[in-house]
């Protein structure tokens, strides 16, 4: 890297100042000589570029799976591109590749800007960019080879893992380096957003990943049931809040007054809104369990807090549309603008009507449906999206010093990203409405309307259709984009190291008047600010959780649950590794429409060996917790052969890999001692035994298959299947009445 | 039959309602203190992003 070239000539030598270190003038704050140093522009540019292809790569993978759900032929006949497998990797492509990169942009450019430093190190720099990159990459080869955890948004299994956390640790060390050598006293809001987004997500990601290894690509989470899912949705509701928005709030508070040329509307709203989103949004997470098996009081606490959750939202939302005040004549004429209002517009509905969806009555009939698939992408296409689209047309043509290629592309963009949105989320909406309903109606004789849940299926497909043109619409956008900035940066060069001059701080500050607050002092140190926001965030995360760890009558637990046996587990690992719960839930909720349609609503109990919890989250196809001999074992075959056979118009995708594949059962036992050593009651007798039981309970499986005229043999893969299918929510009708 | 959904698990209450009060007086705190901040100095903050062009 030449960056003596590119800086003004003074008398600092080079590698001091590429670092930014002070320099030998007296330490003063702020009065002192100006310290002559450059920002690192080039490891923003490499995280920009990473972005839009990630970006284009996740969307285009989005489109494929909205196609599959029209058109089952898009699962490309293959079982590395079926639906249940890649979902994970468009939800990883766009959530970890395109906005974690965005983020990482955002971050490098303003962190150095605000705190009047280059990064604290360009090797760790670099070692984050790649780092990040290969995980994604990891991501891309495991999630189609069935490698999954199953927790959403959380598949990779535990290297992958263990690199995340590596890499994150990297990213804050260079980040807190960073602002250790600032040379500006006071952190800007933006930066507080980028610590609570650090440390918040730190935590997250080491709770929800306590997995017990099998094997390199094998492992069960250590929580069951329960447990497992509310830790999930204490992770996954807060990745959207310290993911999604408060990196997005940070870069928010600091492009936005860069492109509107104004301050932020209030100072004082950013800290209140600050304190009290990182505060509040942590509690939220059982909003997406309503009506499920857990317990009363957690619910509750969801609701409660969901609702609350509007106040700080919107604060950060008002805080960035009135940063525009007198300047919506700009707004008229800059498509950067204009992405910028329609992501905050976006982040406004979604906040409003994220809490909205955590009423219990709303959630009973949006649960489940694609109404929350709607829900989802507004804050992602709009808010995460628009904003990504808005900073890199602003960086871009900055750090290459030349005008963007195109204004009238960017116009165009800007319009059919809009469109794409609409096009996405309205169908979507009625989609999941007209779902939510329709499971829901009965006949005047008290029966229900339609009986068939792929009734309801095939009436969605259209909207379904529509969903995938937007999807295609707003990609088209982003490759216009890609085109837009590639050019862009062809016709210009990139200014690699920023020259840039500010006075260094003085050693010791002297806190006078105001300055001795105790506000005032955390703005100054990054450290307290840090664990400020870790206790802020432990105390929802500790009231949400620990009571259902601690306390056993928690969940009560039901004598006549039993252990998976060990071809039932190989089943439900084969469940796990296809992604069948990316579309059936096994959570029958407490109400008529639903006991009438699947059996007896699922008891918290009933999970207690769930290594994790497949309850889902959304039902392309029926519930399946009480499937568990409503059909014969041939129809299973039948329809796991090909699902038209029994579901005339099903859009499932065919399964004849299991029918062939024979059944992997080196790790069987591995499996039975894994599971054991995280709470499950295996006698060593039954684990001595595992195989020998194994073939017997396949062999009674094949012999009835025969018996109905199908010939497999009993170590194929669908018979493990068909096993664990059988013996899903079966237990409970054991207990004697 | 067994009990499905537990309304009251014990010391729930006090759990709970502790943490709300922390979350209640920490809000106080911040927004006492944005009360009577110094509004020059919440304007050189607002500024920063500014100062580089």
């Amino acid at each position: 890297m030449n960056v003596s070239s590119e800086r003004p000539a003074t008398t600092i030598t080079p590698d001091r100042a590429k670092l930014g270190q002070p320099l030998s003038v007296p330490p003063t704050d702020g009065a002192g000589l100006p310290e002559h140093f450059a920002y690192d522009n080039r490891i923003v540019r490499d995280f920009g570029i990473a972005t839009i292809i990630w970006g284009i790569i996740g969307m285009v993978v989005g489109v494929l799976i909205a196609s599959q759900l029209f058109a089952p032929v898009a699962n490309l006949g293959s079982q590395y591109t079926t639906f249940g497998r890649i979902r994970p990797l468009h939800t990883n492509a766009v959530i970890f590749a395109f906005v974690g990169n965005a983020i990482f942009m955002g971050v490098y450019y303003s962190l150095q800007r605000l705190c009047k430093a280059r990064m604290f190190s360009d090797l760790l720099s670099k070692v984050h960019f790649w780092g990040w990159q290969l995980i994604i990459v990891a991501a891309v080869a495991t999630l189609p080879l069935g490698m999954t955890t199953s927790h959403e948004y959380a598949e990779l299994e535990w290297p992958i893992d263990i690199a995340i956390t590596v890499i994150w640790v990297i990213f804050g060390i260079n980040m807190f380096g960073t602002i250790i050598k600032r040379r500006e006293r006071h952190l800007y809001v933006a930066i507080w957003f980028y610590i609570a987004t650090f440390v918040t997500v730190a935590v997250l990601h080491i709770v929800n990943s306590f997995e017990m290894p099998v094997s390199l690509f094998k492992s069960y989470y250590v929580y069951a049931g329960v447990q497992d899912a509310l830790v999930q949705w204490w992770y996954g509701h807060n990745a959207v809040a310290f993911f999604l928005t408060t990196p997005y709030l940070g870069m928010m508070y600091y492009f936005l007054p860069k492109m509107a040329g104004r301050p932020i509307y209030s100072y004082k709203l950013s800290i209140l809104h600050f304190w009290a989103l990182i505060f509040i949004y942590i509690w939220a997470g059982p909003h997406h369990l309503l009506y499920n098996s857990v317990p009363d009081w957690a619910q509750s606490l969801g609701v409660v807090f969901s609702i609350m959750l509007i106040a700080p939202s919107w604060g950060g939302m008002i805080n960035g549309l009135l940063t525009l005040r007198g300047a919506w004549d700009k707004v008229r004429e800059d498509a950067i603008l204009k992405f910028m209002v329609v992501g905050l517009t976006a982040y406004g509905m979604a906040t409003f009507e994220g809490p909205m969806l955590a009423l219990k009555n709303v959630n009973a009939i949006a649960h489940f449906t694609d109404w929350i698939v709607a829900h989802v992408h507004v804050g992602a296409l709009g808010w995460n999206g628009f904003l990504t689209f808005a900073i890199l047309y602003w960086l871009i043509p900055r750090m290459y010093k030349t005008p963007l290629y195109s204004k009238k592309l960017l116009n165009a963009h800007f319009w059919i990203g809009t469109l794409g949105i609409l096009f996405y989320a309205i169908p979507m909406y009625i989609s999941g409405f007209l779902q939510g309903m329709m499971w829901k109606q009965f006949t005047p004789e008290g029966l229900l309307k339609y009986p068939n849940f792929l009734e309801t299926t095939l009436q969605l497909l259209p909207l379904h259709m529509m969903r995938a043109f937007g999807g295609v619409l707003y990609l088209t956008g982003a490759i216009m984009m890609a085109y837009n900035l590639f050019k862009t940066m062809a016709a210009g060069t990139l200014v690699a190291n920023e020259p840039a001059e500010a006075p260094a701080l003085a050693a010791v500050f002297v806190p006078t008047g105001q300055d001795t607050y105790w506000h005032r002092w955390i703005e100054r140190k990054p450290m307290p600010l840090l664990v400020g926001s870790l206790v802020v965030i432990l105390i929802g995360t500790m009231v949400e959780l620990i009571p259902t760890f601690m306390v056993k009558s928690n969940v009560p637990t039901i004598a006549s649950v039993k252990p998976y046996t060990a071809l039932e587990v190989e089943g439900r690992d084969l469940y796990i590794r296809e992604g069948c719960v990316n579309c059936h839930s096994q959570m029958v909720r407490p109400f008529r429409s639903e006991t009438e349609r699947y059996g007896e609503y699922s008891k918290a109990g009933e999970f207690v060996y769930d290594h994790p919890f497949l309850w889902g989250s959304k039902r392309t196809g029926p519930d399946l917790h009480r499937v568990g001999g409503k059909y014969p074992n041939a129809w299973h075959f039948h329809h796991m052969h090909e699902p038209v056979s029994m579901s005339p118009g099903s859009i499932m995708p065919p399964y004849p890999w299991l029918l062939t594949q024979k059944l992997d059962v080196e790790l069987t036992t591995k499996k039975l001692l894994a599971l054991r050593s995280v709470g499950v009651p295996y006698e060593d007798e039954t684990i001595a035994n595992a195989s020998a039981d194994m073939q017997t309970q396949a062999k009674t499986i094949s012999a009835d298959l025969a018996a109905n005229g199908i010939k497999v043999q009993p170590d194929r893969e669908i018979v493990a299947l068909i096993a664990y299918l059988q013996r899903l929510g079966t237990d409970i009708k054991k207990i004697a009445p | 039959m067994f009990k499905q959904f537990i309304s009251k698990i014990p010391g729930a209450d006090t759990y709970m309602a502790t943490s709300f009060v922390i979350f209640a007086a920490f809000f106080a705190l911040v927004s006492l203190y944005l009360i009577f901040a110094d509004k020059k100095h919440l304007q050189h903050l607002s500024q920063l992003p500014l100062e580089d062009e």
